[in-house]
C-alpha cells in the first residue's frame, strides 16, 4: 500500500504471481469514495477471494497439463530408445552369429599384431580356442618365415602404407595348433574405426583345393607321357611292322614267279589273297604311321591364299574328276587364312575326294564355300565342302571320323583304309579348328570345318 | 657311255636276310651280272673293309660301291658312313644309302656324313627291280667310277 502525493487519492498495489504470469493489481480510491464504499468491503473482499481462487485454479491446472505432458513425452522417448536398443542388440546378435558362424575364418588383429577377434570357423581352421588367441600374436598362427616377418610387416606397413597382402589377398601358409603347416588364401583388409586402425583378415584353408590341383597335374603330366608314348609307339610299331610284312609280300612274290605254274588255280588264288592281304596290311600300318606322324610334327603357319591351295588340289584330281563325273563349283572365292598350306589342302583333297566316292548320283555335284559371319563362329570362316552323295546317318556322325571305321564294305566305294577322315580331324584339331557334319537337306552331306580357335569359347 | 668292262663287286651292308633276297633277286631280274658281297652288319662290313679277322685273306679288291642299309644292330648305318667317310683310304668309294626310313632327319645326316645318294627302299620286288636297273644305267653307264686304289 502506497499513498499516492493527492492527499484525497488513495493508491492500492499489489502483485501476484499465479499461473506462468506476474498478475499487478492496482487501485484508485478516492477517500470520498473509500469512505463512501466502506460499507461495501466485504463485497469487495469476496470478489478479490474469488479472483485468487480462480487465478490458482487456473495455475494448478497449468501445472498439472505440463506434468501430464512432460511424461507422455517421456515414456514416448524411452519407448523408441528402448526398441532402437533391441534393434542395436539384434543387429549386433546378427553380425555376430554370421561372423562366428562363416565357413570362412575371420580374424581381427590390432595394428600391433593383437588378436581381437577370432570366430568358430577359425577354430576348426587352426585348432587353437578363441580365448588362447584373443590377446595374442596373430604371428603364432604362422609358421616361418611369415612368423618371424609379420611384426616388421605390419610396421613397414604402417609406416610406408606398401601392402603385400592388405587389400590384394594371396595364398600363404598357416600353422595349426598341432604343428602342421597348411597352405591358405588370405585376404585382409584395413579397418579404421575412431582412429583406431584393424586389420580384418579372411581365412580359406585350402588344402582340399591344393590336392585336387596337384592330382589334375599329376593326371595331365600322366596324360601328356601316355600320349607321346602312344605317338612314339605308333611310329616305331608301324615301322617294326612294316619291315616283316615287306618280307612276306615279297616272298610271296617269289612263290608266284617260281611256282605259279605248277599251283592249280585253288593256290593260285590262295596267293593271291595273300598278296592283297598283305597289300591291305601294309596300306593300314602307312595310314597309322601318317596319322601318328600328324601328331609329332608340328604344323606349318603362315598365311595362305586357300582360293590358289583349293585351285591346285581340283588341277591335280581334274582327271579324275572328270572321268567321275564330277562338277565342283566354289561358291565364293576362299579368303586367306593362317594355316599349315600343304596340310589344309590334304583337308581339300580328302573331302572332296570322299565327295565324290560316296556318291551314286550320275552327276555329282560338289559345293566348296564359306561362311563369313557364322552364329557361333563369329569373323572366324567356317569352310564347307557340300555334296549331293549317299549321306552320313545320324548316328554315324561321330564314327566316321574315327581311323580305320568305314561304314560301308572293304571293297565298295572304292575301297580304302578308313583313315581319310581321321587325318582331316587330327589336321583341323592341330589348328585349333572342328569339323562336323551336317545333312544337305535330304540328299548328301555337308562338311564345316574351321582352322582357329574359337576365343569365344563356344565350341 | 662307258661299257662295263669287268664285273666289280657291290658292297651290301644289310641285316635282313629277305631283303637281301629281294635285292639279290633283283639283280638278276634287271641283268645286272655285277658280284654282291654282303655283310650282316656294321662291324662285319668294317672287318671287310680293312681285311681283318675272317677276311685277312680276301683279295685286295675294294667294292666299286655300298649299297648301305641304316637300321642295323650294333654299328649301324650313320656310324659306318661316317667311319669311311673319315678313312682316305676307302672315303672315295660311292656309298648309297638304301633305307625304310623317309625320316628327314636320316636324309640329312646321310648326305652330310658323305653318302652319295640316299634311297628310300622300294616297296616290293617290282620296285627292286626298277631300282637296280636305275643304279645300274646311273652309276654303271653313265658315271665314271673310280679306279682301284687299294695300297693295303
Amino acid at each position: 500500500m502506497n499513498n499516492s502525493s493527492d492527499p484525497e487519492v488513495l493508491t492500492f498495489r499489489n502483485a501476484v504471481s499465479a499461473g506462468d504470469h506476474i498478475w499487478e493489481i492496482t487501485t484508485f480510491p478516492s477517500l470520498q469514495s473509500f469512505i463512501e464504499y466502506a460499507g461495501l468491503f466485504s463485497w469487495t473482499a469476496f470478489l478479490s477471494i474469488l479472483v485468487v481462487i480462480s487465478l490458482i485454479s487456473y495455475f494448478i491446472f497449468r501445472i498439472t497439463s505440463n506434468n501430464l505432458k512432460a511424461a507422455a513425452l517421456v515414456e514416448q522417448q524411452t519407448k523408441s530408445l528402448r526398441e532402437y536398443a533391441e534393434k542395436l542388440h539384434e543387429t549386433q546378435n546378427l553380425h555376430k552369429a554370421i561372423l562366428e558362424n562363416t565357413v570362412d575364418g575371420l580374424i581381427t588383429i590390432n595394428e600391433k599384431g593383437i588378436v581381437q577377434s577370432y570366430n568358430k570357423a577359425c577354430k576348426k581352421i587352426f585348432g587353437y580356442e578363441s580365448d588362447e588367441v584373443i590377446g595374442q600374436n596373430i604371428s603364432m598362427l604362422m609358421p616361418r618365415p611369415y612368423r618371424q616377418e609379420h611384426d616388421s610387416y605390419l610396421k613397414n606397413y604402417l609406416h610406408s602404407g606398401k601392402a603385400k597382402i592388405i587389400g590384394i589377398g594371396r595364398e600363404v601358409e598357416g600353422k595349426r595348433k598341432d604343428g602342421k603347416v597348411f597352405p591358405i588364401d588370405l585376404s585382409v583388409s584395413k579397418v579404421e574405426i575412431e582412429g583406431k586402425i584393424l586389420f580384418s583378415g579372411i581365412v580359406r584353408d585350402i588344402t582340399p583345393r591344393k590336392k585336387a590341383e596337384k592330382k589334375i597335374q599329376e593326371y595331365t603330366e600322366k596324360l601328356e607321357i601316355s600320349n607321346r608314348d602312344l605317338d612314339d609307339f605308333a611310329h616305331i610299331a608301324s615301322h617294326d611292322l612294316k619291315e616283316p610284312l615287306r618280307g612276306l609280300y615279297n616272298y610271296a612274290e617269289f612263290l608266284r614267279e617260281d611256282y605259279y605254274d605248277k599251283l592249280d588255280s585253288e593256290g593260285q588264288h590262295k596267293l593271291d589273297t595273300l598278296q592283297k592281304l598283305a597289300r591291305r596290311m601294309e596300306a593300314l600300318i602307312e595310314s597309322l604311321l601318317d596319322y601318328s606322324r600328324l601328331s609329332r610334327i608340328d604344323m606349318a603357319s603362315k598365311k595362305t591364299d586357300l582360293d590358289e591351295i583349293l585351285k591346285t588340289v581340283l588341277e591335280t584330281l581334274e582327271i579324275w574328276l572328270k572321268e567321275k563325273n564330277a562338277e565342283v563349283s566354289i561358291k565364293k572365292a576362299l579368303p586367306s587364312v593362317v594355316c599349315d598350306p600343304v596340310k589344309v589342302g590334304e583337308v581339300f583333297r580328302n573331302l572332296i575326294t570322299n565327295a565324290v566316292k560316296y556318291n551314286d548320283e550320275p552327276v555329282k555335284k560338289i559345293e566348296i564355300g564359306y561362311i563369313k559371319n557364322h552364329e557361333d563362329w563369329g569373323d572366324i570362316p567356317v569352310f564347307y565342302v557340300k555334296d549331293n552323295g549317299i549321306g552320313i546317318a545320324e548316328n554315324h556322325k561321330e564314327q566316321v571320323f574315327k581311323i580305320f571305321k568305314r561304314l560301308h564294305g572293304r571293297e565298295d566305294y572304292g575301297g580304302g583304309t578308313g583313315v581319310g577322315l581321321t587325318i582331316i580331324w587330327k589336321i583341323i584339331e592341330r589348328h585349333g579348328g572342328k569339323i562336323w557334319i551336317e545333312p544337305n537337306g535330304d540328299k548328301g552331306t555337308i562338311f564345316f570345318f574351321t582352322l582357329r580357335r574359337n576365343e569365344n569359347g563356344i565350341h | 657311255m662307258a661299257s662295263i668292262k669287268q664285273p666289280i663287286p657291290i658292297l651290301v651292308i644289310e641285316d635282313s636276310p629277305e631283303d637281301f633276297e629281294v635285292l639279290e633277286r633283283a639283280f638278276k631280274k634287271a641283268d645286272f651280272s655285277a658280284p654282291l658281297y654282303r655283310c650282316k652288319n656294321g662291324q662285319e662290313a668294317l672287318d671287310f673293309l680293312y681285311r681283318e679277322k675272317i677276311f685277312e685273306n680276301y683279295s685286295d679288291e675294294d667294292p666299286s660301291l655300298i649299297l648301305l642299309d641304316l637300321n642295323m644292330p650294333g654299328i649301324d648305318g650313320h656310324v659306318l658312313l661316317e667311319t669311311v667317310k673319315d678313312n682316305n683310304k676307302l672315303k672315295y668309294i660311292p656309298v648309297i644309302v638304301l633305307s625304310t626310313s623317309s625320316s628327314s632327319d636320316d636324309v640329312f645326316r646321310s648326305y652330310k656324313n658323305g653318302a652319295s645318294s640316299y634311297i628310300q627302299k622300294p616297296k616290293d620286288l617290282h620296285g627292286y627291280v626298277d631300282m637296280v636297273q636305275d643304279i645300274k644305267d646311273y652309276w654303271f653307264s653313265c658315271c665314271t667310277l673310280p679306279a682301284q686304289r687299294r695300297n693295303f
